[in-house]
């Protein structure tokens, strides 16, 4: 059946043009695939919520990543400093554990997939039930021409932690060039040159509240003044949603952000902690451009696999590697190298999170419109603690979300942070995870 | 600084004896005379809450229903959040999101795998239209959703919108979608709106599904169910007998308990619990599932001894059975053999937890996150259990010596307060609230029983409104003795059940209904019973403005100018 | 049933007047419990406490550290082995910081050869394939521990198949603690030791925290906490989390359910002397596994000497005969070789070591001993232990027949069933390792 807002495809117009040849059919941007149910009303277009993951290996040094709580807001530690430049759009969740119930610790299996399934899986490899954001995806992704765009910036294409199902992973581009010839090959069609046809969902939904809104002279009818006034106020809200509603209808316009790139050369693509950095930082780029042009709404990324296989050029030992056979230096009371991967991996994330912020998009930029989680595998890898996961949220989330917030849960399962990112995408769920981790409880500190 | 009492009923013995000069009269109080009358109310338009919206939706729909969304807060007006939803409107975000829902809701009853389940017809192909099935949905669903009469001319206007909507979707279960997404942004649903006819005298009177409302949002918290809706409809609830059917087969229905949760949780001021926090460090066991465990213990509780026994209210003071679970368990250092849900445990008369004020709901919640409070508690008791008001603390305080919990000269809370009201500014408050707290100080900020607080023994005898104890137990007795603390549950049920402040006209209502409370042995159901079956709960009369002959626009403006 | 069971609740214990459990009205109640069942009767005010219960928050190794335990220098990983060959000159350079990761790479090479050498067969299921330079192994006197035997043996007694006994460092002397011996002079067993210091210590009580496993404990017939000449002592393994705050400290008075499999129930009796509980010696079996691993502890005469504090926390030692067998499975065995490489020992010189110094429970027929003394210390936070119900309990093995390279009866236990172990079976990164070693840099330990 056609009905439900999880298949409004009808009312994308599909432009049809030519770009080297070949037909490209490419989705105009700003048309919601739900009613955006977020702040911020009056007669302006809502960009879209995009969400998306952001992953990386081997967690953190216990002591030197999570911001403490000063009088001026929160102040970052020596893993976390690379984050000070953007750290007004971030927020901490700190102190949520998976939790096995006697299930085994599967390294860096068992925490990553107990957040992103609710699962703590009983076989090593063996996940039991499809990831979070795959819900989300299906949800916001709807009608855009990607359900999601998932790169990794190790070369290797097993390094995914996006599972549909049990079974079914979800494969990221390992090339800037291959993530490019998937969005832009055919070109992208310029704003202005498309026939546009409004949603006749979106308007019979406009006919039928102002329909309810005909109804107010017979309801007044009996109502004292001060009920009059409640009421009148609920009209005017009414009327704000009617506005929102009346600008969906009207032809969308491309954004100047959106913009065709250039085509990225050939780069070595591996574990090589440079060609990470330099991979990551080219498709970054690509997917917020792919974003501005609303190709899709969805991503996820990895910047270094679970159990962290980074390397310096000319170094055989990997982070992964550091984080078992490095000594903790007893002067400084933690191991060194490795706490210089966990450095490298945030400054990762900040380039990312930058990548999102320099595309403007409406009054602000594309990284207003988001809300990406990042998070790793274990907390402290030496032992492959899976308590107090390291994880971080970017963005406002369309207005959705507060930011600045650190979060400090008391060994809550970490499934309330599944729970809220779905919640604030609009999944409609209200419980989440099993066993000990089976949650109703968001974290509602970060909600605006 | 004053303490003011806005009860208008439950102080009368309280002020008698003694503690008059913290109580200035109610405004209706003053009046001689049994004949206090006025007119009735004028018809209401009460804003669901979340919990009557959601108890809503899944009688009207299926439990199966999902909804998810963000609610617009409730606003407590004396002391509850009924009457405060007398005077909420909605704003434009909360639309945004009631609208949003309604859409999840109308897109999950429609779908294809529940059509066949909720819908009474269909169409051979979703092409079609057929205007008879609409007309059977709308009428089914339009009566449910608004509480009304749909046999006027709302049906003929939803009837249009479905064939507009079908007109531009072409697609039939598309149509009935919008339809129903309509009538769940409807003021009539998202309000809960008095319906009126018009007597032969001129005088307003509430239609049969007007008080099918009433009665059920008060007995049920949610909407009017098929059998109440044809007693409705046939004119019964406006008999005697017929009303009387009604409200005592609700009475014995488990659904009751969803009604009596819903008053507990305003009375008690549950909600709290969505924002309570406690230090981490200081009190470790506590996390998120003792606080969702600790607001449903105490609903457990009144359940039990309410319903269940059928105990008089004061046994809720003086019980010693409540319930645990796991992480109850850590709180109460007991142990708890469920893994998962309930367990039943009874306190020895020895020991000092099992009523009311013992639970996390009550003791944790009126507490600081690092730390007891008996002046949060005190004033706990006397604002939510005794109906007495408390005025906040003034401005320039200093309660430097309050919080500091490890001055080695105050070790106990006693002490600390001992000195905080050697400051004349505080003490006539203090001596008002703090010997009620101060006995629960056995109890500290997560509720957790002990006997001693940085090594003193904590001394938990007190006195009130001319009432002495030596420890919580003592205090629980005093309550459940206390004239005030029946009289308050009466009053507040009354504002509960009608969703307003007590008007003239209600002053005898409330005396006759606390005479029958304290016949019936103070039990709950035969106190609902009288509410729900008295004159008054349906009473209505035309709004005292008089409707200006301007449009509505300016009215409204005019309105607003006049207030400000 | 009784109507009511009375709990008292000692301030800071966790203590049942008539025990919490192991009587057939605690049975734990199922999750339907809209019909609870008779209420449990709990007062605060009787000290008339009957039952101590508690979870363990600490368990490891008692290892004593001192400057002279390894005077030649700490224990051979693979990585050491596999540069032992090269010039002097060559290992020096090697050992430098800077080039430590071509050291650690080439460790790993040599586990993949030898694991290819043997069609991907864990080396440490097949010891003896291999002569590995003899462990190093602690050469000091001194060890924390007790005597276990009630001798001091000087290396010389058949009973001991000539282990030579430690002095404590406050001078008591035949201590038994040889499992000390032979892991003192590892690097991951030690705190102080560069490379893997501290690695087992977090792994195993890193374990506890995680929930992987949880070990409890329940002394019953208390009737006077400072001195009772007699008490019933429970250690039981459970499959529910011991809870920990944020910083990591174990919460007391949980409610955790014993786990249903009765292998691991231990009971044994004891007194409790000026507030101290010291059992009479019992055989232990507990599920014991970190990072999916189906180990277990497995230790004869098991001793244990536990400090019962005011708050109800306890803390103490455990000591006993480990199965020697069990002592290597549990400690040592490695599935993929990665362990050997990064934690300083190999298993064929451990193998070899823990039969040197074995020093219990001679076998009648050849006289060489089976087990190996050991001593752990251990913290407690209270709780109640919770007895699932009779006829829920069962008895089971886990069949690790395949996972250690052993035959039925290495493993059997009469009157359990065999069971495959939940979660075991390494990582696909140790599959692709045994086809292809050399790439296997990414091994999951």
């Amino acid at each position: 059946m056609s009905f439900g807002r999880t298949n409004p495809l009808s009312r994308r117009t599909l432009l049809r043009g030519m770009f080297q040849g070949s037909a490209l059919a490419i989705g105009l941007p700003w048309l919601e695939g739900m009613f955006p149910a977020f702040a911020g009303t009056g007669a302006v277009r809502q960009p879209p919520l995009r969400f998306g993951t952001w992953f990386w290996g081997c967690g953190v040094t216990p002591g030197r990543w999570s911001p403490t709580l000063g009088e001026a807001g929160f102040a970052l530690q020596p893993e976390s400093l690379p984050l000070e430049s953007i750290k007004e759009h971030l927020n901490f969740l700190t102190g949520f554990d998976a939790i096995l119930d006697g299930r085994p610790n599967h390294v860096h299996v068992s925490g990553t997939f107990s957040l992103r399934s609710g699962i703590a899986p009983l076989k090593f490899g063996v996940i039991e039930g499809g990831t979070f954001e795959t819900a989300i995806a299906d949800r916001l992704g709807v009608g855009t021409r990607f359900k999601s765009l998932d790169f990794t910036a190790t070369g290797n294409p097993a390094d995914t932690y996006s599972y549909r199902s049990a079974q079914v992973r979800n494969t990221p581009e390992t090339s800037a060039r291959a993530l490019y010839d998937r969005i832009f090959a055919a070109g992208l069609r310029k704003p202005g040159e498309g026939e546009f046809k409004p949603d006749p969902k979106t308007l019979s939904r406009i006919s039928v509240l102002s329909a309810v809104s005909e109804q107010r002279k017979a309801l007044e009818a009996n109502l004292g003044a001060e009920d009059r006034r409640r009421l009148d106020q609920y009209f005017t809200s009414v009327r704000e949603v009617e506005q929102q509603l009346e600008l969906q209808t009207e032809e969308p316009v491309i954004p100047e952000a959106c913009q065709m790139p250039e085509r990225p050369g050939e780069h070595d693509a591996n574990y090589d902690l440079a060609n990470v950095h330099e991979n990551h930082k080219l498709m970054a780029k690509l997917l917020a451009l792919a974003m501005a042009c609303d190709q899709t709404r969805n991503f996820n990324v990895v910047f270094s696999n679970s159990a962290s296989s980074l390397h310096r050029s000319g170094e055989a030992s990997s982070h992964h590697l550091y984080t078992h056979e490095e000594f903790t230096d007893p002067d400084v009371g933690y191991q060194i190298e490795t706490s210089k991967f966990v450095i490298e991996n945030m400054k990762g994330w900040a380039a990312f999170v930058q990548a999102l912020a320099d595309v403007p998009e409406g009054d602000g930029t594309l990284l207003d419109n988001c809300l990406v989680f990042a998070h790793s595998d274990t907390s402290w890898a030496k032992i492959h603690a899976v308590q107090g996961i390291p994880m971080m949220t970017a963005g406002r989330a369309g207005g959705r979300i507060k930011t600045g917030q650190v979060v400090t849960a008391n060994g809550d399962p970490i499934t309330r942070v599944g729970l809220t990112m779905q919640q604030i995408a609009g999944v409609p769920i209200e419980r989440w995870g099993t066993r000990s981790m089976e949650t109703d409880n968001s974290v509602t500190q970060i909600l605006a | 600084m004053s303490v003011i009492r806005n009860s208008i009923l439950a102080g009368v013995a309280v002020a008698a004896i003694g503690a008059g000069i913290y109580f200035v009269p109610g405004l209706l109080n003053g009046q001689s005379g049994p004949k206090v009358t006025g007119p009735p109310p004028p018809p209401q338009m009460r804003r669901m809450t979340e919990s009557q919206y959601r108890n809503s939706v899944a009688d009207i729909f299926s439990p199966e229903i999902k909804v998810v969304g963000r609610f617009e807060p409730d606003i407590r007006v004396d002391g509850l959040a009924a009457v405060g939803a007398s005077e909420a409107s909605i704003s434009g975000n909360g639309y945004e999101q009631y609208y949003a829902m309604a859409g999840r809701i109308a897109e999950q009853v429609v779908s294809d795998e529940n059509w066949a389940k909720y819908m009474p017809c269909d169409v051979p192909a979703p092409a079609t239209y057929d205007a008879a099935c609409a007309e059977q949905i709308i009428s089914e669903y339009g009566e449910k959703i608004f509480r009304r009469d749909m046999k006027d001319v709302t049906l003929a206007e939803w009837l249009q919108i479905s064939e507009l909507a079908m007109e531009k979707l072409g697609n039939f279960h598309a149509a009935t979608g919008l339809v129903l997404e309509g009538m769940l942004s409807s003021p009539e649903f998202l309000f809960i709106m008095d319906t009126v006819t018009e007597g032969e005298d001129g005088s307003l009177e509430l239609t049969g599904h007007a008080k099918a409302a009433r009665i059920s949002y008060f007995l049920w918290n949610t909407a009017p169910d098929e059998e109440l809706l044809r007693a409705a409809s046939a004119g019964e609830l406006d008999t005697k007998d017929g009303l009387e059917a009604q409200v005592d087969r609700m009475l014995n229905s488990e659904h009751v308990r969803t009604g009596m949760n819903a008053f507990f949780e305003d009375f008690l001021h549950l909600d709290a619990f969505a924002t309570l926090e406690k230090d981490k460090l200081i009190y470790p066991a506590f996390n998120q599932r003792v606080s969702e465990d600790g607001r449903e213990q105490v609903l457990r509780f009144l359940d039990y001894h309410l319903l269940d026994k059928a105990g008089p209210y004061t046994d809720i003071f003086t019980a010693k059975e409540t319930f645990v679970t796991r992480p109850l368990g850590m709180i109460y250092e007991v142990p708890v053999r469920a893994v998962e849900g309930w367990e039943k445990v009874e306190f020895t008369e020895d020991d000092p937890r099992g009523g009311l004020l013992s639970h996390i709901a009550f003791s944790a919640l009126h507490a600081h996150p690092g730390r007891s409070s008996a002046t949060l508690r005190g004033i706990a008791v006397r604002e939510l259990l005794l109906c007495q008001s408390v005025a906040p603390a003034p401005a320039a305080v200093n309660f430097t010596v309050v919080q500091d919990t490890s001055n080695p000269e105050f070790k106990t809370a006693r002490a600390r307060l001992t000195q905080h009201r050697t400051d004349d500014a505080c003490a006539s408050c203090h001596e008002f609230i703090d010997p009620i707290g101060l006995a629960m100080e056995n109890f500290d900020g997560v509720g957790r029983l002990r006997y001693e607080e940085n090594g003193a023994v904590i001394d938990v005898s007190g006195a009130f409104d001319g009432y002495e104890f030596d420890n919580v137990d003592g205090l629980e007795e005093t309550l459940a003795d206390h004239p005030a603390t029946t009289s308050c549950l009466v009053e507040k049920m009354q504002k509960y059940a009608t969703g307003r402040k007590p008007q003239a006209s209600d002053i005898q209502w409330i005396n006759r209904l606390e005479k029958k409370f304290s016949r019936s042995d103070e039990k709950i159901i035969p106190l609902l019973r009288e509410i729900a079956l008295s004159d008054e709960f349906f009473a209505v009369s035309a709004p005292q403005v008089p409707v200006p002959d301007v449009n509505q626009q300016e009215a409204a403006t005019q309105t607003r100018e006049k207030k400000s | 049933m009784r109507k009511s069971l009375l709990i008292t609740v000692a301030f800071g214990a966790a203590v049942c007047a008539t025990a919490c459990g192991n009587s057939e009205t605690s049975e734990p109640v199922k999750a339907s419990a809209s019909e609870p069942v008779e209420a449990t009767l709990v007062s605060s005010v009787n000290q008339d406490s009957k039952t101590i219960g508690l979870a363990f928050s600490y368990f490891w190794y008692d290892n004593l550290e001192t400057p002279d335990d390894c005077p030649e220098g700490y224990a051979y990983a693979l990585r050491d082995l596999a540069i032992l060959g090269l010039p002097e000159e060559k290992q020096k350079y090697l050992l430098q910081p800077e080039n430590r990761s071509t050291y650690y790479k080439m460790g790993y090479a040599l586990s993949g050869k030898r694991m290819r050498e043997h069609n991907g067969t864990s080396i440490c299921n097949i010891p003896d394939a291999y002569d590995d330079p003899p462990l190093r192994t602690v050469q000091s006197n001194l060890a924390n521990g007790r005597d276990l035997d009630g001798k001091a043996s000087s290396g010389d007694d058949v009973g001991s198949c000539g282990a030579a006994d430690f002095t404590a460092p406050d001078g008591r002397s035949g201590i038994d603690n040889q499992l000390y011996r032979v892991m003192g002079c590892i690097d991951s067993y030690r705190r102080d030791a560069e490379f893997a210091g501290g690695a087992m210590e977090d792994y195993h009580v890193g374990a506890y925290r995680d929930g992987e496993i949880t070990t409890l404990m329940e002394i019953r017939d208390v009737d006077n906490r400072m001195n009772d000449d007699y008490v019933e002592v429970g250690v039981y393994s459970s499959h529910e989390p011991t809870p920990y705050d944020s910083e990591k400290k174990g919460i007391g008075h949980a409610s955790l359910t014993v786990t249903d499999n009765t292998l691991w129930h231990n009971e044994t009796t004891g007194r409790i002397e000026n507030g101290v509980l010291i059992t009479e010696p019992f055989d232990l079996r507990l599920k014991f596994g970190w990072t999916g691993r189906p180990a277990e502890y497995y230790v004869k005469d098991t001793q244990i000497h536990l400090n019962l504090a005011e708050d109800g926390t306890a803390e103490g030692d455990l000591v006993g005969y480990f199965d020697l067998q069990y002592a290597y499975w549990h400690s040592f065995h490695d599935e993929q070789g990665a362990l050997q490489v990064a934690n300083g020992y190999t298993c064929p010189a451990v193998w070899d070591a823990l039969h040197k110094y074995a020093d219990g429970y001679p076998d009648p027929e050849t006289g060489k001993c089976t087990a190996i003394s050991t001593a752990m210390k251990l913290d407690a936070v209270p709780a109640f232990v919770i007895h699932p119900p009779k006829e829920e309990l069962v008895k089971y093995v886990l069949d690790t027949r395949d996972y250690y390279g052993v035959e039925l009866e290495d493993i059997a236990v009469e009157g359990a069933e065999l069971r495959e172990p939940k979660g075991a079976g390494g990582p696909p990164a140790a599959a692709k390792s045994r086809k292809n070693p050399e790439t296997s840099e990414s091994k999951e330990e």
